[in-house]
């Protein structure tokens, strides 16, 4: 009977009149995100009465618009669109006097989110990649127009001893990340950046994910070069790091969180499996590197990016293998397997240098084998030692390349030497001059003679991964460990336009002008009008001298 | 009773072909995965980023006999018609529902038909939820590549029958000479392999 009264009570109280003091709670209650106005259905309890939010459209508008002075534009954008979904109902309902109330909130609360700039600047300028720098920006800080980038010193070049704070800049279409650029006494430059690791659902520990991240930057800078052969370093700073610079110059946290194992990764999650390659992808877009690859061809990528200038350079921002071919590699082996230790132990130098040297797979990068080859396996006898000629063979032809790649059977002995052979034959679609400038390289590539950058394929330790090291190329052999050292395939990880993009974030009239207006494209939909010169990756991303 | 009836006919949605894609651009390759709910209800996978169930296949795939999809697609329906009224509403302000579904780059969304769902919108925990309950009906291949899971051998199938099967060459495809890595197909898609 209570229970029922008690009902009964709720009932009529829901249909009662509210005091501005019950209002006031509500818009309070929206505004500080404690009440969801994305769920039509919700009721609100004040004074020990009950309420029905959808009664109060006029506080629930004006709470959003004081949420949104607390908000980022994308955080903005999606509640407002969620709230118009929640009143799908009302708004098909052209009598109702609600759907009034619904249309003014919109009218309210269109204009905050589109800001001055209108539609265009919103959907397109903000899907540039820096968009995810701008989820630190309130929409609030955006519209009074506060600039923490230090434009005043536009392009100019970085003295030793200087340094220079760069941040989003969402009224600029295509903008920097967050991070601070130091210029040392030796003339290098350091791209520091805040990282700040959350665990969602992720197997591995902020500082771990911390760590491994400094690990593979730290690879990653022992091969950052200009097109002059300047130095970048980039460093991660975690949560202790960055309390030691001053104020003045700490740049704003970069948050990330770390996913589980198999999850896919961005800029802003990592899942925990995640590797240096993609780790170091992902920071350049934090520095401001937008993507360069081939968006997916179909009806779904004409809804997204298909304006995107696709690069054909070896560039990270495009192909992740450009990360371990663009790093000195020392690899460590255990020389587990019979055929090791048959081979190892032998005074057969043409052995090792099948044994040792680079595969297929290695010379060929992995989108290319996958775009333009096919590989075929070819009778391993009829060929003995003395012709095979190390583990490639090359021929050049003019619409592509053919190599062959020699390895040795598990059979193998000193004085029976067994090589299996496969074929990849390379063509390039007529008028491809990227297909064919990178079948040039590969030819380059295979005819070094350069070790392997990864361990025999029959040797099941795993290798220690690319580390930095000056050492001349070769191999050697000692304490049944094989230690691979081989030079860097490309003469820096980053084209000279990224470089200078870094240095210089958004400026205008600067070395980077030519990659700031190609960029741009990277997150748009038709209409394009990419410029032709930006087809011209010379233009884009600039040529190493 | 003769009302209720009326009543329920009246609020049920009309039904129509809708498609549901799951979308996914990242360094290593560009993701999809496609449900046509139609007559001829097929799955186009181009991925297997977003469920594991068929391991590792790529291709076009029909619904088996004796399942039925009738209880997602009244779902998606639901899903679009509040979604095209938003889409309504802001096209009079000269905005759309895409204007308003952020994108981050190599962040997954879907696609119900052409409007462009986020992470971050009310409706993607909803239509995850029907994603994968559609991944766990029984599907029959009917083009495309099928891979063993010991990685020794790679089928073609065509019109639901296997045309040929050779060697499979991890080195070749995948971006590593050994797994975990992932594997790319010319015209096939994506598939990662733990």
């Amino acid at each position: 009977m209570k229970a029922f009264l008690l009902t009964i009570s709720m009932i009529l109280s829901v249909a009662a009149v509210a005091g501005p003091e019950a209002r006031r709670y509500l818009q309070q209650q929206i505004a500080s995100g404690r009440i969801d106005p994305a769920r039509a259905d919700q009721t609100f309890v004040f004074n020990r009465q009950q309420y029905r939010l959808s009664d109060f459209e006029p506080e629930v508008g004006r709470g959003l618009l004081e949420l949104f002075g607390r908000s980022n534009r994308d955080q903005a954008k999606v509640t407002l669109q969620n709230y118009l979904l929640a009143r799908a109902e009302v708004l098909r309902n052209t009598a109702s006097p609600k759907r009034a109330e619904v249309m003014e909130n919109l009218n309210l609360l269109f204009d905050v989110v589109h800001g001055g700039a209108g539609t265009v600047e919103l959907t397109k300028g903000l899907e540039c990649l820096p968009v995810e720098s701008t989820q630190d920006r309130t929409v609030a800080d955006l519209l009074n127009g506060i600039r923490e980038t230090e434009r005043s010193t536009g392009c100019s070049e970085l003295a030793p001893g200087q340094h220079r704070l760069f941040a989003s800049d969402s009224q600029n279409q295509y903008t920097s990340g967050n991070y601070l650029l130091r210029r040392r006494s030796d003339g290098t430059y350091q791209a520091m950046l805040h990282l700040n690791f959350v665990s969602d659902r992720g197997s591995v520990a902020p500082s771990a994910m911390l760590e491994r991240a400094q690990g593979c930057l730290q690879i990653a800078s022992s091969n950052i070069r200009g097109p002059a052969g300047e130095r970048l370093e980039i460093v991660a700073l975690g949560q202790e790091d960055i309390a030691r610079i001053p104020a003045s110059e700490r740049p704003s946290a970069n948050d990330i969180s770390i996913t589980p194992v198999g999850s896919r990764s961005f800029s802003r999650a990592y899942a925990s499996n995640i590797e240096c390659p993609v780790i170091v992808h992902e920071v350049m877009h934090l520095l401001g590197l937008c993507d360069e690859y081939q968006e997916q061809a179909t009806d779904m990528a004409s809804n997204n990016w298909t304006c995107r200038v696709v690069t054909r350079a070896p560039s990270i921002m495009r192909e992740l293998s450009v990360f371990e071919r663009a790093i000195p590699a020392t690899v460590t082996c255990e020389c587990t397997s019979p055929l090791c230790r048959r081979v190892m132990n032998s005074s057969d130098e043409k052995l090792k240098k099948i044994y040792l040297g680079q595969s297929l797979s290695e010379v060929v990068p992995h989108e290319f084998r996958t775009s333009y080859c096919r590989e075929q396996s070819l009778p391993s006898g009829g060929i003995s030692l003395a012709q095979s000629g190390g583990s490639l063979v090359v021929q050049s032809q003019d619409n592509g390349i053919t190599l062959e790649g020699r390895s040795l059977g598990a059979s193998t002995t000193p004085a029976t030497p067994e090589v299996l052979r496969r074929r990849m034959t390379c063509v390039c679609p007529a008028n491809n001059t990227g297909c064919l400038a990178e079948a040039r390289r590969i030819a380059d590539r295979a005819l070094a003679g350069h070790p392997r950058r990864g361990c025999p394929s029959d040797l099941t330790s795993a290798p220690l991964g690319p580390v930095p090291d000056h050492r001349p190329p070769g191999f050697s052999f000692q304490n049944n460990r094989i230690t691979l050292v081989s030079p860097p395939l490309l003469p820096s990880v980053l084209l000279p336009n990224h470089f200078y993009k870094i240095l210089e974030g958004t400026c205008s009239g600067g070395r980077s002008a030519g990659y700031q207006e190609c960029a741009s494209f990277a997150y748009r939909s038709p209409p394009c009008n990419v410029p032709d010169r930006c087809r011209d990756d010379s233009f884009y991303l600039g040529a190493h001298r | 009773m003769k009302f209720v009836l009326c009543c329920f006919l009246f609020l049920a949605p009309v039904l129509h072909a809708a498609n549901l894609t799951h979308y996914q651009s990242s360094p290593e390759g560009t993701s999809l995965q496609t449900f046509s709910l139609s007559k001829s209800m097929t799955q186009t996978r181009r991925t297997n980023a977003f469920d594991r169930s068929l391991k590792l296949r790529l291709g076009t795939f029909a619904l088996a006999g004796g399942e039925s999809v009738v209880t997602e697609e009244r779902l998606v329906n639901g899903i679009l018609a509040q979604i095209q009224t938003v889409e309504e509403t802001l096209r009079r302000r000269g905005s759309s529902f895409n204007d308003l579904s952020p994108v981050k780059p190599h962040g997954a969304f879907f696609m119900v038909e052409n409007f462009r769902v986020s992470e971050s919108s009310r409706i993607y925990p909803e239509l995850l939820k029907i994603f994968r309950s559609l991944s766990l009906k029984k599907w029959r291949q009917l083009e495309g590549i099928r891979i063993t899971d010991d990685l020794k051998s790679l089928t073609t199938i065509r019109g639901g029958k296997e045309v040929s099967t050779q060697a499979f060459s991890y080195a070749f495809h995948c971006n590593r000479e050994r797994p975990p890595g992932y594997c790319l197909f010319k015209d096939q898609g994506i598939l990662f392999v733990d």
